[in-house]
């Protein structure tokens, strides 16, 4: 067990090496070929548009690693920023709906634990319902219509830049070193992998293995709140049409950044690694003008590939 | 194994920066040129046949001015999307930002960062928040397309008393709404005994706009006709129609764009539709970015210089007219190709 | 509904063996949901003006035709413990390959098999990567539902597609007096009937997603059977996509987002067990209509068209927390 986790760790570091290597070649390529490109606090700009799945990403890794998936993640994002739109026109103030939202989003991870533990149901099923529920309820309630005209200090969760830093990346970045303490330095972190690796195993261990799978979707609906609350400031509007497909996009950095589909291993660094690399793809081709469909295309191919080489890989390296 | 990233992060930074200046001083010593203005084209989303054909008047427009358009949105009529679109031109240091907006206010924020970077912006057949853009090209006005419709209809079904539908895109849609809302206030004007019990919406999706039809009609045959408020859910109204072997009884009118609606003018299952050219728009949008870019756009002079399309009028201080709307026909509709 | 005691037989389910008769009623799969489908056909048809027509239950049940085809397919790959996710957007893709064949070559038999071949190649391209490739299907699909879609609106976003009348054969008219959509959706259920009785192949796929690895000790051929079925699930949605033009004349470049939704809240609420390895053929259809009664109320009692996902969620959730509790209830009495 120990010397296999050992080289695991060794692994882990390799993949990662291969994964920052890839990035910083895949940024001179598209410098060299796109014109104009190259441009530090354009590329720091850049992280706008993708900080809210990354910070998402980190919880998704989490429900990845335990064996489980979320696919509820866009809808949910959807009905975070509507409640937040929808509880401040009706009155409250905008500091307490922005709570309620993270809440709500809290609360969505919450059911969708409670459904997978209680029925103990695939959370593949589970998430599909609530991709569908969660949306559903975001449209009814808003009536498919959008709030805005949002007060001016609303814009610093996503408008707002520290130096050439838009703040909603450095407010990643910390999740990222949280998430990484949690789950390579903490009691917590072991229980995740045990979970993934063998449910009954962890539970004969002593782990309660539903407590840790409970924890670790609402973990996700708790980040897909905050990813809300930063997503309904920087577009200052709120509508149930938001983080459509993002749950894709989510699951491809995940895997891309090496977490097994099937659970038992992954890591932090890997997937912020995912991160970077899938959302720069997609910001040089739409600065390249490709157009948008592309996208589409592309992080279809990137999700299937990353977990096909995935695959391969550590079937080559058992 | 850090530092040694690091280290070759860095020189390769400095690599790329060295080269990346290079290429900048080159094209910085051409600026200012024709073919240097690149105008930035956002469409609500881009595969689209009325979207596309805006294309393509836009790059016949950009052909005679020498410009370079671009254009790029989002795939799935999202805000975001559009919100990040608008920021890459940014990056790109774009001349011209011109965008049919999903929302009004949501690409608000982006749209003033562009603005603030000294790019122009305006916006074509949607439009936004006026304070983020400085003209707004509307295709027709909102009495002008309500009128037609409850014409158009009074022709078709030959009466003008009745129960009549509407079937929208969805319940929100900002044009439609004030569409139906001039629709019905001229129709209470002229014609009291035109009643609306119901507006359906089909989503935008053809078969959804076809299955709320017939579950309606089913239910009410008494219905006289219906009245589509946009493109997409005409053919799907007809079709419902058509199933229910109610051609003659039900009369149906509505936006149409030509190519979807050709077949059904010649086998008599529509008599009339309405539309403006998307083509227009899109060349429209492109002439009058060329304006704001030479500093000529004056709503004082009451008109702007549209290439072939003569001069287009301002109706209000920041908007500009297109033209009224062109009623469709099956002895015309063959005249357009789009 | 002759068809029924065959159904049960078939399910992998030893606990319903010898449990009393209220039990083994419970433990067949399409049971509840067709109560289901009794109770709400007649209590909306109560509330509902105009619902209780045979005109209106004909129209439902056309619209349902499309569900339901795909949704047998599905049944099958949900029964053999896989999922297949990117029906939506495969069927706007074979809608557009029988689109485009249409109007090159006219007629309506070599468009649906050009959709045929599209369908069958994308499963068999879903089914190998699921398989082989060893990529757990949920990923394939998803990726599949989004390369897809990005495919369709890049090659067909512009292009205006309307159908002559001879090529919309297989989505309108009368044969008999039968509208043509319900014979095929009833024909492709009696293939499906007999395939399940008297094939090895079907009884593989209920084996293998009843329990994968006593089917991996038999030596049962697991992948190939899951292949096959993927490889069916893209056949039957180009069999759709020629009903669907068919039906409505016309196509757009976004038609059929959501499809995949619809057909697996069919699957799950006619009573086929997400986990594999229960249920039979009825349940895919009996829950297509269920859907298609549930959307027919909705528009006739002018719910917005905002809250179909709410419903369409809901139901899925229901139905496989209900197959939760029905579980526990079963294994508390073995």
């Amino acid at each position: 067990m120990n010397a296999r986790s050992l080289s695991m760790d060794r692994f882990r570091v390799n993949r990662s090496m291969v994964l920052a290597l890839i990035f910083i070649i895949q940024i001179a390529v598209t410098s060299l070929l796109v014109p104009g490109y190259f441009d530090i606090r354009g590329l720091l700009d850049a992280t706008r548009s993708f900080s809210e799945a990354g910070l998402i990403a980190l919880g998704m890794t989490l429900v990845i690693i335990t064996g489980g998936i979320d696919l509820s993640v866009g809808a949910l994002l959807a009905l975070v920023s509507v409640t937040i739109g929808f509880s401040y026109q009706a009155g409250l103030p905008l500091w307490a709906a922005s709570m309620a939202g993270v809440g709500v989003g809290t609360l969505g991870g919450l059911f969708n634990g409670a459904f997978i533990t209680y029925f103990r149901l695939h959370p593949l099923v589970v998430t599909l319902g609530t991709f569908a529920l969660f949306r559903g309820i975001a449209y009814a309630v808003s009536d498919a219509n959008a709030v805005s005209g949002f007060p001016d200090w609303f814009s610093l969760f996503g408008q707002t830049t520290l130096g050439w830093f838009p703040l909603q990346f450095l407010f990643l970045c910390l999740f990222v070193v949280i998430f990484w303490v949690v789950l390579s330095r903490c009691a917590f972190g072991r229980y995740v992998y045990a979970v993934g690796h063998n449910e009954v195993a962890a539970r004969f261990a002593g782990i309660s293995t539903n407590s840790v799978l409970l924890a670790v979707y609402t973990l996700n609906g708790f980040l897909v709140g905050l990813a809300g609350l930063i997503y309904t400031s920087r577009i200052a509007s709120a509508r149930g049409n938001a983080g459509l497909g993002l749950e894709l996009t989510v699951i491809a950095m995940v895997v891309l950044g090496g977490t097994k589909i099937t659970g038992g291993s992954g890591t932090i660094v890997g997937t912020m690694m995912g991160i970077l690399i899938l959302s720069y793809l997609q910001d040089g081709l739409t600065f390249a003008g490709v157009r948008a469909d592309w996208g589409l295309i592309f992080i279809g191919v990137f999700l299937i590939l990353g977990v096909f080489v995935n695959q391969v890989f550590r079937e080559r390296s058992r | 194994m850090h530092r040694s990233t690091a280290m070759s992060f860095k020189t390769r930074r400095a690599f790329l920066a060295a080269a990346v200046a290079i290429i900048a001083l080159a094209g910085g010593a051409m600026k200012a040129s024709a073919e240097d203005v690149v105008i930035g084209l956002i469409p609500k989303f881009t595969s689209d046949p009325y979207f596309v054909a805006a294309d393509k008047g836009a790059q016949e427009a950009a052909k005679e001015l020498g410009y370079t358009v671009e254009f790029n949105g989002p795939v799935d009529a999202n805000v975001a999307t559009q919100s990040d679109i608008i920021d890459k031109f940014v990056r790109r240091r774009v001349t011209a930002i011109a965008v049919s907006a999903n929302d009004p206010t949501a690409l608000a924020p982006a749209l003033k960062r562009a603005r603030d970077a000294g790019i122009k912006t305006l916006t074509w057949d949607a439009d936004v928040t006026p304070d983020a853009r400085s003209v707004f090209l509307n295709q027709a006005t909102f009495e002008g397309m309500g009128r037609t419709f409850v014409d158009m209809m009074v022709r078709s079904a030959g009466t003008s008393e009745g129960d009549f539908l509407i079937v929208t895109a969805v319940l929100t849609s900002p044009n439609q709404n004030r569409w139906i809302e001039e629709l019905k206030k001229y129709a209470a004007e002229r014609y009291p005994k035109m009643n609306f019990p119901a507006i359906l919406p089909g989503d935008e999706d053809l078969e959804k706009s076809k299955n709320v039809t017939l579950n309606y009609l089913q239910a009410n045959p008494e219905t006289k006709g219906v009245i589509a408020v946009t493109g997409i859910a005409t053919p799907g109204v007809i079709e419902a129609v058509k199933q229910l072997d109610m051609v003659d009884k039900v009369a149906v009118t509505g936006l149409g764009v030509p190519s979807l609606i050709r077949t059904y003018l010649k086998d008599g299952s529509l008599k009339e539709a309405a539309l403006w050219s998307p083509i227009d728009i899109g060349y429209g949008a492109i002439y009058l970015a060329k304006a704001e870019i030479d500093g000529t756009l004056d709503p004082k002079s009451g008109s702007v210089d549209a290439g072939r399309l003569g001069k287009l009028k301002f109706i209000s201080d920041d908007t500009v007219l297109l033209g009224d709307p062109f009623i469709f026909t099956k002895d015309n509709v063959d005249q357009f190709d789009f | 509904m002759s068809l029924d005691a065959g159904s049960e037989t078939r399910t992998v389910d030893f606990a319903a063996d010898d449990v009393p008769q209220w039990r083994s009623i419970l433990s067949w799969p399409a049971a509840p949901s067709i109560i289901f489908l009794v109770v709400a056909t007649l209590g909306v048809g109560m509330v509902t003006d105009g619902f209780l027509t045979i005109a209106n239950l004909r129209s439902i049940l056309e619209q349902a035709v499309l569900i339901s085809i795909v949704a047998l397919a599905v049944n099958q790959v949900i029964l053999s413990g896989e999922i297949d996710v990117s029906t939506g957007s495969l069927l706007a893709v074979c809608a557009f390959v029988f689109g485009n064949t249409a109007n090159v070559v006219g007629g309506a038999w070599l468009p649906l098999l050009a959709a045929l071949a599209a369908g069958g190649t994308v499963g068999l391209l879903n089914g190998f990567l699921s398989t082989y490739g060893r990529v757990p299907s949920i990923i394939t699909t998803l990726g599949m539902l989004f390369i897809l879609r990005g495919a369709v609106l890049l090659g067909g976003g512009a292009q205006v597609l309307n159908m002559a009348p001879e090529s919309r054969i297989f989505g309108q008219g009368m044969l008999a007096g039968v509208p043509v959509t319900i014979l095929i959706a009833a024909s492709l259920f009696l293939v499906m009937e007999i395939v399940s009785r008297h094939t090895i192949w079907a009884r593989n796929a209920i084996a293998i997603g009843g329990n994968e690895s006593a089917a991996r000790t038999l030596g049962l051929p697991i992948r190939k059977t899951r292949l096959i079925a993927f490889v069916l699930s893209g056949l039957c949605c180009g069999l759709a996509a020629a009903v669907f033009l068919g039906q409505i004349g016309q196509l757009q470049a976004t038609a059929a987002t959501g499809f995949e939704l619809k057909v697996i809240a069919a699957v799950v609420l006619g009573g086929t067990s997400i986990r594999g390895g229960k249920g039979s053929n009825v349940s895919p259809v009996v829950g297509a209509v269920l859907v298609g009664v549930i959307l027919n109320a909705m528009t006739l009692n002018r719910v917005p068209g905002t809250y179909e996902l709410l419903i369409l969620g809901s139901l899925i959730l229901g139905a496989v927390s209900f197959e939760g509790v029905r579980q526990k209830l079963l294994t508390r009495g073995h």
